[in-house]
């Protein structure tokens, strides 16, 4: 379970102070996070222009 | 083989399908270069280094010579195929049962579609089919051969073979699920999208965009 | 001793760079050994063969080229920020970020066998930034970096002293340079990160007419500043086309990709214009932007990184107007170079010194010719041995031969400077149209660079080169016509010049002995679609794919038996 590492990453990154207007964000990628483990971690090909994204 | 002779009236029908269809050969092909690329860097064995290695020049002139194809029927460039290291996922010999198996569908699908190229009076495209299908023979001879060497016995290729179908079967039906479940995310991800409005008025808010050059 | 590896990856050409007690031992892109051009997947390949140069078991740290919580972040909020038009976007880009780019710090480590909590990152343009100024040969400098966008700057302004490096200022997402390139190399009909060097070739045959008109799509301001008017974009709404349909009807509609070029015809010169006129967008708005880092730092010298500094033409102008004595580029100025800027980056952190400057970009695998020799000859080529090597190349040349040449340790970056290199007869133009015909596949607007022993450039060249020639990252203007098959259209030339110390330095002497000139036209030995060759069986199977007349790969030369 080292992923739980870059969990408090992404928690410590939106509860910082200057982005704290942030955190409900994780909210949102709660939601997907819960979806994408129903829907079995699919697996994404890069889009096709300059990868931004 | 039936189902590629089935299929080829639907295939070759118009330019575009056969655009197509060749822009799907051709990245195939060079799916396969990279393959064997990969397995010549690879294996152990500095003769089966060259072998792989000259196989894979072969699999990169199918892969040009169906591109120049698929452009000749009003194709645009086709995207280029993907690696999937099978070697170094199923191990040498799983690779090569992996590779036999596919040389020798390619081969029977290459021969029918040239037969049906053929019928429908593109005699040039028959006689690239053909070509490329006398390789993947050659290829499915050489592979064949290596198989029985490095398993030690016949039967032991054809278990290696036998493996190979099934894991390719189990794979199919990988991706099958993947593209389902794939359908299943957007939709149910577009939905979500809509339900966000509230997060877009506190993003505009709360980080509006800076424009220009911001001192640190 | 402290091992520090740095990464770069996940969105274009990943790489791995190795750090030793300071001393930068190997740098390798992944596409290089892949095969897959501009590999963005995560690099083990080029991280396990960075570490096996470096006879390094385990890193004692690995250091990412990019926050990926900044990123996951900024990915969000532009998301959102384009509401409702990127509902497309969405499902795709939340999918990549969730499903694996948030992860890439622990697939590091569980690929390398490396402690999760070793495992650490810098930001993107800090990364960049790091490329440049330390492996520069300047004590202090001013440091732009430019590129497509990292977490969410895309342009950053830096002082690198002997403190270390602090940002002064920076540009945000959207308004990016290398977006605004990109959207253009769509537009231009060529593959977005493929297609960027064509646009700034295709520029040269082109002028600069519609210079007015593009002042629309990007205002530049007195502080050095710059902003995208986005109705022109689409990149930050639809990751499928860079530019939007207003961008069409201010410049007429998008040139069709399948379309061969033909700059007799009006229809293609209008594109080349268009070419011309952003090229002089870019220029003006980087000078603005150089001449700023220039008086907050009130430096001499400026370093630059990031994927725009690519853009040799570009660097030439800011050499000689934005006001500083010297420039230097790192040569692997796109993302890949953010993993040498990660691991000097970390390595400096953990206490080692500043490494010594950069002399050459021969930091990836070497070649091993006693497999070339086995390889050629199971393939039915003859092979042998030879003594000189150098004379042996150099009579060739002489003779008018294309040989691909292969020497030591592969380069890091997009340049070929002498180690996996296509090289001819500098001086007739018909060798570019052999060389276009049998390799390169491409367009006419595409020079070939020429490798010249530094000290005998001003025989050919306006000026002397500098510390942006010895790594191809500039480009200078040609006095005559001498050297035809390497000078642009426009009469300039990527000029590479050579230390003649160095291995390349000895063939140039040796070609000089024999043809008068210590000159040879140099483009990177690869087909076209393909990544630079790294180790022998690549370059036995370009041998085999290509009309070029021998390989040479360190003494063994390789040719086609007479048939
Ligand atoms: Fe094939
Ligand atoms: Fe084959
Ligand atoms: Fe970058």
């Amino acid at each position: 379970m080292s992923r739980l590492r870059t969990v408090a990453g992404l928690l410590g990154h939106f509860l910082h102070r200057q982005r704290f207007f942030l955190a409900p964000l994780l909210l949102v990628l709660l939601a997907a996070a819960v979806l994408l483990v129903l829907t079995g971690g699919l697996s994404y090909v890069a889009p096709f222009v300059y990868a931004i994204f | 083989m039936r189902l590629a002779s089935l299929l080829a009236p639907f295939t070759l029908g118009s330019p575009r399908r056969r655009a197509r269809l060749l822009a799907a050969f051709a990245r195939a092909e060079h799916a396969s270069m990279l393959d064997l690329r990969l397995a010549a860097a690879a294996t152990p064995s500095p003769a089966r280094q060259a072998a792989y290695l000259s196989h894979a020049l072969d699999e990169e002139r199918h892969a040009r010579t169906f591109a120049a194809a698929a452009r000749e029927n009003g194709g645009s460039d086709p995207v280029l195929g993907d690696a999937e290291d099978l070697f170094a996922r199923r191990g040498e010999l799983g690779f090569l049962a992996f590779v036999h198996h596919g040389e020798s569908r390619g081969r029977r699908q290459f021969a029918a579609l040239a037969t049906r190229a053929e019928r429908l009076g593109d005699a040039r495209l028959a006689t690239t089919l053909t070509a490329i299908a006398t390789d993947e023979a050659q290829h499915e001879s050489y592979t064949g051969a290596l198989l029985v060497e490095l398993s030690g016995s016949e039967a032991g290729a054809r278990k290696a073979l036998r493996r190979a179908r099934a894991w390719e079967a189990w794979r199919t039906f990988r991706r099958v699920g993947r593209a389902m479940a794939g359908v299943v995310w957007t939709v149910s991800m577009t939905l979500l999208y809509f339900a966000l409005l509230p997060f877009v008025l506190l993003v505009l808010v709360a980080r509006p965009a800076r424009r220009g050059l911001v001192p640190r | 001793m402290s091992a520090v590896l740095g990464i770069s990856g996940g969105y274009h050409d990943a790489a791995a760079a190795l750090v030793v007690d300071g001393v930068v031992v190997a740098a390798l892109q992944e596409e290089r050994l892949s095969r897959v051009k501009n590999d963005p997947s995560p690099p083990l390949r080029a991280a396990r063969a960075c570490l096996s140069i470096g006879g390094i078991a385990a890193p004692d740290r690995v250091v990412f080229y990019e926050n990926p919580y900044a990123r996951i972040e900024r990915v969000l909020v532009s998301l959102l920020r384009g509401f409702p038009r990127t509902f497309r976007q969405f499902p795709r880009a939340i999918g990549a970020q969730l499903g694996s780019k948030l992860w890439i710090l622990d697939d590091l480590a569980e690929g390398l066998g490396v402690p999760r909590a070793k495992v650490t990152f810098v930001a993107h343009h800090e990364a960049h930034a790091a490329s440049a100024f330390y492996a520069s040969p300047y004590p202090r400098a001013a440091v732009l970096t430019v590129d497509g966008v990292g977490e969410e700057a895309a342009t950053a302004i830096w002082h690198g002293t002997e403190q270390g490096l602090r940002e002064v200022a920076h540009v945000d997402y959207p308004c990016s340079l290398g977006l605004l390139y990109a959207a253009f190399t769509a537009y231009l009909g060529f593959a977005v990160n493929e297609g960027e060097y064509k646009v700034m070739g295709l520029a040269a045959w082109g002028s600069p007419r519609r210079r007015e008109e593009l002042a629309k799509v990007v205002q530049l301001s007195s502080d050095g500043g710059y902003e995208l008017d986005l109705s022109y974009f689409a990149f930050h709404t639809d990751t499928e086309l860079g530019f939007s349909s207003k961008l069409e009807a201010l410049l007429g509609p998008r040139r069709p990709a399948e379309r061969p070029w033909d700059l007799e015809t009006a229809e293609d010169r209008a594109y080349a214009d268009v070419a011309a006129s952003l090229q002089a967008l870019l220029e003006d708005a980087l000078l603005g932007l150089a001449r700023t880092a220039r008086k907050r730092t009130e430096e001499e010298c400026l370093c630059l990184a990031g994927g725009v500094a690519l853009n040799a033409v570009a660097n030439a102008r800011i050499a000689r107007e934005a006001g500083f004595s010297r420039v230097f580029v790192q040569p692997a100025a796109g993302d890949a170079g953010g993993a040498l800027g990660a691991a000097i980056l970390g390595a400096m952190k953990d206490g080692a010194p500043r490494p010594a400057p950069m002399r050459d970009a021969a930091l990836g695998v070497a070649v091993d010719a006693g497999e070339a020799n086995m390889l050629a000859s199971a393939l039915g080529f003859a092979v042998k041995r030879v003594d000189d090597r150098d004379a042996e190349v150099a009579g060739r040349l002489s003779r008018g031969e294309v040989i691909a040449f292969v020497d030591g340790r592969c380069e890091f970056g997009p340049r070929a400077l002498g180690q996996r290199s296509i090289l001819a007869d500098p001086r007739a133009a018909a060798t570019r149209e052999r060389i276009n015909r049998a390799v390169k596949r491409r367009e006419p607007f595409r020079p070939f660079a020429p490798s010249a022993l530094a000290g005998t450039e001003l025989r050919w060249y306006d000026e002397p080169g500098d510390d942006m020639t010895r790594f191809m990252t500039t480009v200078r203007r040609a006095k005559d016509t001498t050297l035809g098959a390497v000078t642009h259209v426009d009469g300039t030339a990527r000029l590479h010049t050579v230390d003649p110390e160095s291995r390349f330095g000895a063939l140039l002497s040796a070609v000089e002995r024999e043809s008068g000139i210590p000159v040879v036209l140099n483009t990177s030995l690869n087909g076209a679609g393909e990544p630079i060759c790294a180790t022998a069986a690549d370059a036995v199977a370009f041998f085999a794919a290509h009309a070029v007349d021998a390989l040479v790969v360190e003494d063994v030369v390789v040719t086609r038996r007479p048939s």
